[in-house]
C-alpha cells in the first residue's frame, strides 16, 4: 500500500494588499493581489494553524504524530529550533523528531519527501509536513510585487489516506538563483530571465517528463496539474511546453489572490486540488527551488468525501480577507519602523519563568481544582487553587474559543508593542475567564459577548528572540 | 465605639505637580518639615521613635532598594528605626497603617510616615514602559490604564453608566482641585472637554486619568492618650481596613467591583464601629474617573450600579449628601502613588478639624468621620481604607 496523505490544513493571514497599490507606488503597473503577513506572523505562527487544521482534518490525536518536517526558507534565526513551540501547540510528544527542510522554494516537497521515506522505512506512522514562507521583499522590487506569504500542512500516512503518493520524481543540478545573505531581510535575484529559463522552466520540465517516464503515463492522465506559481508567467510558460490543458491547473491556481507563497506554493495549490478532486483523480504536483524540481503523482481515494468539511478550508481563508494600504505593507513588513528606544522586557523571552510555563501557555492547559472546580491557569504557578486552597487537580486542555465580558483598548504604548491594542478578557467555552491581548480586530467593532478564538502569535521580541503566546482574534 | 488607639497630631504635604527643581531627597525634606512645624504644641524631632516610609517606584527615580534609610538618613533622623513599605496604589496609606500598628503594639508612642513619588526623574515614555513588566505573557501590555479600564466598559454595559457620568466626576473634581492650594492641577474642565480629550485607553479619556505627579506627603501620629502634648484638636484612627483580591487579571470574578475595597471598607466600619451613612467626608482613590465610580458602589455609599447616578445627581458634591475628593482627588491633585494616601489622610485631618487650611473647602461635619480609601497594585487587587474621626467615643 502507497503512504498518502491523511489529512491537510492552511493557514493565509487576513490582510491582502493589491498589487497595483504597490505598483503605483514606484510608476508601475500590475494586476493580482498578495496575501500580508501581520506584525504579529511569521512562520512560526502560520504553520501552527495551518498544522492545527491538519490535524483536525485528518482526526489524530496529535500525540501520535511520530516527527515533524517543517520546509521554509524564512526561519526567524538561522540558529534555534523552530519546531517546539509549534509542537508545544498542538500537544505532540516528547518522542516526537522535529527537522527543518530549508534552502529554497522546493524545501515544501523536500519536507514531504523526508517524511515519506521514514513512514516507508517503518520509522514513524503519522508524519507532520508543513510548508510556510513569509519572505519580506525589498522595498520597489520585482519581488515585492509577487511575494506573498502562507502555509499548509499535511499529515502524512499509510492508513486512512485522502490520497496516496504514487511516484516522487527529483530533478536537481548545480544552477543558482535566489539567495538571501545571512543577516540580510530580503531575498536577491541576478537575472530574472535566467531564473526563469534554466532554472523554473527547465527544472519542472525535466523534473515531469521523468516522473512521467517513471510511471509509464502521459501528462493527459492527470486531472490536476499544480505547478510552483513564483509568478502568473511560469505555469503558462510551462503548460505549453509540457501540452497541460488550463482545465487541468484551473483549481490549482493560487497565484493572482495569494502571490508567490514560496515553500508552500504547490502545497497550498495541492490543498486547492484536493478541496475539490474526486475519488480516482491524478494528481501532478511540481516544485521547484534554486536548481531543484520534484515532482509527485498522486492518486485521490474514496476516504476524501468521508473528511470533507472538517476544519477550515483554503476558500475560507481566501474569502476571509482585509485589504491593506502600501504604507501599512511597509510597516508589516517591517521596511518602516517607528523611531525610539523600545521598552525593555522585564523578563525577556529566554528568561526561566517563559521556558518553565511555556508548554502550558502555548497548549493553553489548565489545572482544574478537584474540590472546586475552578481552573487555575498556569498550572505550573498554582500547587494551590486560588478559590478554595485545594492542592489537587486534574490537567484539563482550556477550550480555543470564547465570548469577550470585558475588554478595553490602549492607545499610548511604548516602542515594540501594537497601538491601538485591545486586551480581552473572555469568557471560555468551559466557562474558564481568559486574558489575552486582541490582534486582527478594529476598535470600533469590539464589543462584549463578541465571540474570539485563541490563535498562537508572535507577543514580543527582544535581542532578535521571539516569544510566541495565545492571542485572540475574531474567529475566522 | 471606635478603635481610636492612635491619634494624627500633625499633617504636611508640598505643592504635588511636575516638580524638575525638587529632587526626592527635597521633597522629603519639605514634606516632613511643614508637618513638624504646622503641629499645634510644637514639636521636637527626638521625639520619634520610628518612621515608615511609603515609596512604591523607587526605581522611577533611580534608588531600586530605596529601604527605610531614604527617609531617616535624609531627614537627620539616623538612627531611628524605619521601614519602607512598597504596595501599589496603597503604598502611603498603607505605610499609615503599619505606622499606626507600631505605635498601638506599645512599643513606640511616636511615629513618622511619609509618602513621596518621584514620576518624573525619567521620561513619560519611560513609565510607559511597565507594559512590558511582570510575567512575560499573563501580563504583557498592563498598565495602570488597562487594568482600570475593563471594569468601565463592563459597568457601562451591565448598569448603563454613560460616558456623561465618567466624565462628571472629573468636572467636580477639577472644580474641587481648584480651591486646593497643593493641587497638581488648576482649573476647571466640562464634560465636552473631556470627550474632545485624546482617548487613551478605550472608554478612558485622557481626562478620565489622574496625571503623571510628583509630590510628598507626612504624619506624625502618637499613642491616643498623649496626643494633648502636641494638640488639643486630634484627629483619631476610629478604624482601618486592608484587603488583597487575585494576582491576574484573568483570575478576577467581577469585573464592576474592587472586592479588596467592598472587604477593606467592611472590616474598617467594622472596626470605627460605624456605617456609611456616618462618613462626613471622603477622600477616595479616583486615579480614573471608573475607579470613583466603583469606589462609591465599593465603600456602600450607594446601591451596586447606582455610582454613574450619584454622581449624576450630584450627591458627591462638596454640599452634597456624601462629599468625595474635595480636595480635587488624584484627578487633580495628581497621584505620586507613596503620597497619595497620606495626602488623603491630611485633607481629612484638616477637614475634620475644621481647620484655616481649609477654610475655602470646608465641608459640614455633621458625624465627626471621614473615610480615605485607595485600590490598585496588580489586578487592581489591593485596597486599604482608613476612617478618622474628631472624636473618641
Amino acid at each position: 500500500m502507497f503512504p498518502g496523505i491523511k489529512g491537510y490544513g492552511v493557514y493565509i493571514p487576513r490582510y491582502r494588499i493589491k498589487r497595483e497599490d504597490i505598483a503605483k507606488s514606484w510608476q508601475g503597473k500590475s494586476r493580482g493581489e498578495n496575501s500580508v503577513a501581520n506584525s504579529d506572523e511569521d512562520i512560526i505562527t502560520m504553520s501552527t494553524e495551518a498544522a492545527q487544521n491538519a490535524v483536525r482534518h485528518a482526526g489524530i490525536d496529535p500525540a501520535s504524530i511520530g516527527a515533524i518536517y517543517l520546509g521554509s526558507t524564512s526561519a526567524p534565526n538561522i540558529e534555534q529550533s523552530l519546531l517546539g513551540t509549534i509542537a508545544e501547540t498542538l500537544g505532540t510528544n516528547a518522542g516526537t523528531d522535529m527537522m527543518c527542510v530549508g534552502e529554497s522554494t522546493r524545501a515544501g516537497t523536500g519536507a514531504v519527501k523526508v517524511c515519506l521515506d521514514a513512514i516507508k522505512a517503518g520509522t514513524i506512522n503519522n508524519g507532520l509536513v508543513i510548508a510556510a514562507d513569509c519572505r519580506p521583499a525589498s522595498p520597489g522590487s520585482d519581488q515585492e510585487l509577487n511575494f506573498g506569504v502562507g502555509a499548509a500542512a499535511y499529515i502524512l500516512s499509510s492508513d486512512n489516506t485522502v490520497a496516496n503518493i504514487e511516484e516522487v520524481f527529483t530533478y536537481s543540478t548545480g544552477f543558482r538563483d535566489l539567495w538571501r545573505e545571512a543577516g540580510s531581510s530580503y531575498v536577491k535575484e541576478y537575472e530574472p530571465k535566467l531564473t526563469r529559463g534554466i532554472g523554473r522552466h527547465d527544472h519542472m520540465v525535466n523534473a515531469t517528463k521523468g516522473l512521467l517516464a517513471s510511471i509509464g503515463i502521459g501528462i493527459d492522465q492527470f486531472q490536476h496539474v499544480v505547478l510552483y506559481q513564483p509568478d502568473a508567467r511560469i505555469p503558462r510558460v510551462i503548460a505549453q511546453t509540457l501540452g497541460i490543458k488550463p482545465e487541468q491547473t484551473e483549481k490549482a491556481s493560487i497565484f493572482p489572490q495569494l502571490g508567490d507563497t514560496g515553500s508552500s506554493s504547490v502545497l497550498l495549490g495541492l490543498a486547492s486540488v484536493l478541496d475539490h478532486a474526486k475519488p480516482g483523480d491524478r494528481i501532478l504536483l511540481v516544485s521547484y527551488g534554486s536548481g531543484i524540481s520534484d515532482a509527485i503523482s498522486l492518486v485521490v481515494t474514496n476516504e476524501i468525501e468521508n473528511k470533507r468539511n472538517r476544519g477550515v478550508s483554503l476558500i475560507h481563508y481566501l474569502d476571509s480577507k482585509e485589504y491593506i494600504d502600501y504604507l501599512t505593507y511597509l510597516k508589516l513588513n517591517k521596511a518602516l519602523e517607528k523611531g525610539g528606544e523600545p521598552a525593555k522586557m522585564a523578563l525577556p523571552p529566554l528568561s526561566p519563568v517563559v521556558v518553565k510555563e511555556g508548554p502550558e501557555l502555548h497548549r493553553l492547559i489548565g489545572a482544574k481544582c478537584s474540590k472546586c472546580g475552578y481552573v487555575n491557569f498556569p498550572p505550573s504557578e498554582r500547587k494551590i487553587c486560588i478559590r478554595c486552597g485545594n492542592t489537587s487537580f486534574e490537567q484539563v486542555l482550556l477550550p480555543r474559543t470564547g465570548k469577550i465580558h470585558t475588554f478595553c483598548i490602549s492607545y499610548y504604548l511604548p516602542k515594540g508593542m501594537e497601538s491601538p491594542l485591545p486586551i480581552i478578557i473572555a469568557d471560555l467555552d468551559d466557562g474558564t475567564r481568559h486574558r489575552a491581548l486582541g490582534t486582527e480586530m478594529k476598535p470600533e467593532e469590539v464589543k462584549i459577548d463578541m465571540p474570539v478564538e485563541l490563535v498562537l502569535r508572535e507577543l514580543a521580541s527582544e535581542g532578535g528572540l521571539n516569544l510566541y503566546a495565545n492571542v485572540f482574534r475574531p474567529p475566522r | 465605639m471606635g478603635w481610636n488607639k492612635v491619634a494624627v497630631v500633625g499633617v504636611g504635604l508640598i505643592k504635588f505637580g511636575e516638580l524638575f527643581d525638587k529632587p526626592w531627597e527635597v521633597m522629603v525634606e519639605e514634606a516632613y518639615l511643614n508637618t513638624i512645624n504646622s503641629i499645634d504644641k510644637g514639636f521636637d524631632p527626638k521625639d520619634i521613635q520610628a518612621a515608615w516610609l511609603g515609596d512604591d517606584r523607587p526605581g522611577s527615580h533611580g534608588q531600586e532598594t530605596i529601604s527605610g534609610t531614604g527617609l531617616t538618613g535624609i531627614i537627620g533622623l539616623a538612627g531611628v528605626p524605619c521601614t519602607h513599605v512598597e504596595n501599589g496604589c496603597p503604598t502611603g496609606s498603607d505605610a499609615f497603617r503599619n505606622a499606626c500598628l507600631g505605635v498601638a503594639s506599645g512599643v513606640y508612642d511616636v511615629a513618622l510616615v511619609v509618602g513621596a513619588e518621584k514620576m518624573h526623574e525619567f521620561s513619560s515614555a519611560r513609565l510607559l514602559g511597565i507594559a512590558t513588566q511582570g510575567n512575560p505573557v499573563l501580563q504583557r501590555g498592563e498598565t495602570a490604564m488597562t487594568m482600570f479600564a475593563p471594569q468601565a466598559t463592563r459597568h457601562m454595559y451591565e448598569f448603563g453608566t454613560t460616558k456623561e457620568q465618567l466624565a462628571m466626576v472629573a468636572v467636580k473634581n477639577h472644580k474641587n482641585g481648584v480651591l486646593d492650594p497643593y493641587s497638581h492641577y488648576k482649573y476647571e474642565i466640562t464634560v465636552q472637554d473631556v470627550f474632545n480629550s485624546p482617548m487613551v485607553c478605550y472608554p478612558l479619556n485622557l481626562y478620565d486619568c489622574c496625571p503623571q505627579t510628583d509630590g510628598a506627603a507626612a504624619a506624625i501620629i502618637c499613642r491616643a492618650d498623649m496626643a494633648d502634648k502636641y494638640t488639643d484638636k486630634p484627629i483619631y484612627v476610629a478604624g482601618f481596613g486592608m484587603a488583597t483580591d487575585v494576582f491576574y487579571l484573568h483570575e478576577k470574578e467581577c469585573f464592576t467591583e474592587f472586592v479588596a475595597s467592598t472587604k477593606a471598607a467592611k472590616r474598617a466600619y467594622k472596626m470605627a464601629g460605624i456605617g456609611p451613612q456616618d462618613i462626613d467626608i471622603a477622600e477616595l482613590h479616583d486615579c480614573f474617573t471608573i475607579t470613583e465610580i466603583l469606589d462609591y458602589e465599593d465603600l456602600g455609599f450607594c446601591d451596586k450600579g447606582e455610582g454613574g447616578k450619584l454622581v449624576e445627581r450630584g450627591e458627591t458634591e462638596s454640599d452634597g449628601r456624601i462629599p468625595c475628593n474635595v480636595s480635587g482627588g488624584l484627578i487633580t491633585k495628581g497621584h505620586p502613588l507613596g503620597a497619595t494616601g497620606i495626602a488623603q489622610i491630611a485633607e481629612l485631618f484638616w477637614q475634620l478639624r475644621e481647620d484655616k487650611q481649609c477654610d475655602n473647602r470646608q465641608v459640614k461635619i455633621k458625624h465627626g468621620y471621614g473615610l480615605q480609601h485607595n485600590v490598585g497594585g496588580r489586578g487592581i487587587s489591593n485596597s486599604m481604607v482608613t476612617i478618622l474621626s474628631n472624636r473618641v467615643d
